[in-house]
């Protein structure tokens, strides 16, 4: 492994690596400061950007965009208490109070210092936890990689919404979008209405793009606030001291080791990480009598949650391809454009790929930090951006992204429909997070079902005597039938009552 | 909301019982022991019927007073986004997306000469600058 690693700091350590990563950084503040714009559009809006580049190169830019918007979505929700990103929400509770008492410099600070350590503590348990995973998922056949796939789904149609059953009609839609095109063990055409371009299915970056980056073009188009609040006073420079940060640390590890361990499991993603570091963080920090109020540590906790969820959330990505967060699935789209399947073999393939990951996400947590703290005024100046400009920008740079996938214009059609689509999935209360995750799953997991069915004679059995799968169709069934039998408990309670 | 949540819960089952006669069209496998192109996108589908009838049910016994209205001005930007589209086809993508960017930014507000003019100029500069010229991008 430290052989590994030191020829991976020869390839990251040039000068156009460092350039790219330096790029990143930049950039994924910048998308994360801007509300509504998250990790999820950064990513996609930047692919097209990385299909010049080796698979390397590629996955650093997009990790280091992915790592620094999570850190961007607390400076907007610092500032102007309206968080850049979902994960960032909790942030305001005590950052934003921070800004109103005059010290929005101490809030950022405790914030980038928070989010770079979260982020360092997860790239480590990226480096630990991936190899033995892939370790044990050597041995996978199709009963297991259908069984895991099945259990990914259900985690993130349960927990990404409110109603499991909306979360669930999404995951299904999503996977018969996936059916789409050929079918992968006949070639038999599925939906194809005799289109030629619907042969190869829908494209991921085309239906991620318009989802999440045009149907929020939409969306800012129609609740324009031109009028951002302004912010009272200037910006102080006053920055962390030494004291505040010993007095933060034992809330910013809890924060990490609970960020990371929540971005492993499907579904869970910086927004669920954040709240529970924060709810934890009130028992063991110093301050928490200002909680609410304006605690630095109620600043600390959210935040080195949510950077270390990115590590986590790469471990089943690249361990096992299988993405759990609609972020994760972007970054699986760039990987196979690139040619390259992550999982268990990855290693063998591509072993650089996966060093080298992990040395750029090192750097990328370095240059946030200085990225992020120099340029606080820049920020500032930045969110004051009407989102006018924005929002006509965006949609542009996703005709080019869609168009250079396949240089198709159908896929900008397709873009835009997606677009449509999600506006009103979005308004109705309906998760996005499920399709997008059934659409990189689905054909995977249908080859595996009737591979696994070839291999015992079309017998369903072999999902139940595999252990593997079966422990996790039993936890996936779970997931499902849990909410519903909290619902009958407590309404038969509240009769009672 | 209520009616909204009704009538998008209709569509999403309409949307289903399609895909459904959709699906019901693929052949399916000659032999009965293997499963065939049309069995797993048939499975997905019932349970997807199932859960938009129940989607449907909660929104029929929900009380909201939450108020959905559609503002007519989506159409209008969904109109001038496939205008767009089929612009880039004709006359390009720079032209097709200066013109596009004056519009929009007329429409949301933007009244000031200078803006309207340099902006939509430095981004298509941008875009031919790094994405066609450095990056290599196909630009529509």
């Amino acid at each position: 492994m430290i052989e590994n690693l030191i020829e991976a700091i020869s390839i990251v350590f040039t000068l156009k690596m460092l350039l790219i990563i330096l790029l990143g950084s930049f950039v994924g503040i910048i998308i994360g400061a801007l509300p509504g714009l998250g990790p999820t559009v950064g990513t996609t809006l930047i692919i097209p950007a990385t299909f010049g580049m080796e698979p390397t190169a590629a996955l650093i830019l997009l990790v280091a965009i992915y790592m620094t918007a999570e850190y961007g979505g607390s400076i907007t929700a610092i500032l102007i208490s309206s968080p850049g990103t979902t994960a960032a929400t909790a942030t305001v509770e005590d950052g934003y109070p921070l800004t109103q008492k005059g010290y929005p410099g101490k809030a950022l600070g405790a914030s980038i210092t928070a989010s770079t350590i979260g982020g360092i503590f997860t790239t480590f348990i990226l480096l630990f936890l991936t190899i033995p995973l892939m370790n044990f998922a050597l041995k996978f056949g199709p009963a297991e990689y259908f069984a895991l796939g099945f259990f990914g789904l259900s985690l993130v149609a349960s927990l990404s919404g409110k109603s499991i059953l909306k979360g669930l009609l999404m995951a299904i839609l999503g996977l018969l979008i996936s059916s789409i095109g050929l079918d992968p063990l006949t070639g038999q055409p599925r939906y194809t209405f005799g289109s030629f371009y619907l042969l190869e299915g829908i494209s991921i970056i085309p239906a991620l793009m318009g989802l999440y980056a045009v149907s929020e073009v939409f969306n800012m188009f129609l609740t324009q606030n031109n009028t951002i609040k302004k912010l009272g006073k200037k910006v102080s420079k006053q920055f962390i001291t030494l004291k505040e940060f010993k007095s933060m640390l034992p809330v910013i590890f809890q924060s990490s080791f609970i960020g990371s361990f929540v971005g492993v499991i499907p579904g869970a993603g910086g927004s669920i990480a954040s709240w529970i570091a924060y709810q934890q963080s009130k028992r063991i920090a110093k301050d928490k009598k200002d909680y609410g109020k304006g605690a630095l540590s109620g600043v600390a906790a959210p935040e080195a949650a949510n950077n270390a969820t990115v590590g986590g959330a790469l471990v089943p990505l690249l361990s096992l391809g299988i993405p759990g967060s609609p972020t994760t699935a972007v970054l699986l789209g760039a990987l196979m454009l690139h040619g390259l399947t992550p999982g268990p073999k990855l290693m063998e393939t591509d072993a650089n790929l996966f060093y080298g990951l992990i040395i750029g996400l090192f750097i990328t947590c370095i240059f946030m930090f200085f990225v992020g703290s120099l340029l606080t005024n820049f920020w500032v100046k930045l969110i004051s951006l009407p989102q006018t400009f924005i929002a006509p920008i965006i949609l542009s740079i996703s005709v080019i992204g869609a168009f250079s996938v396949r240089n198709l214009m159908f896929d900008v059609y397709i873009t835009l429909g997606f677009g449509v689509l999600g506006y009103f999935l979005k308004k109705f209360n309906f998760p996005l997070a499920p399709i997008v995750l059934a659409l990189v799953l689905g054909g995977m997991m249908e080859s595996n079902l009737r591979r696994a069915l070839l291999i015992s004679d079309g017998s369903w059995m072999i999902f139940l005597t595999n252990p593997i799968s079966l422990i996790l169709i039993l936890i996936a069934l779970f997931t499902f039938v849990s909410p519903i039998l909290k619902n009958v408990f407590t309404s038969k309670k509240s009769k009672v009552s | 909301m209520k009616v909204a949540n009704i009538i998008f819960s209709v569509l999403l089952l309409t949307l289903m019982s399609w895909i459904l006669y959709l699906t019901l069209q693929i052949p399916k496998s000659p032999n009965p022991n293997i499963i065939g192109p049309s069995y797993v996108p048939l499975v997905y589908v019932w349970v997807g019927i199932v859960l938009a009838v129940f989607i449907l049910l909660n929104s029929i016994r929900e009380k909201t007073k939450e108020q959905f209205k559609l503002d007519k001005k989506f159409f209008l930007y969904v109109g001038i986004a496939i205008v767009y589209m089929i612009l880039i086809t004709i006359i390009g993508y720079y032209i097709s997306t200066i013109l596009l960017l004056i519009i929009l930014f007329l429409l949301l507000g933007i009244r000031k000469l200078p803006q309207l003019m340099i902006i939509p100029i430095a981004y298509s500069l941008f875009v031919f600058i790094v994405f066609e010229k450095i990056i290599a991008l196909p630009i529509p």
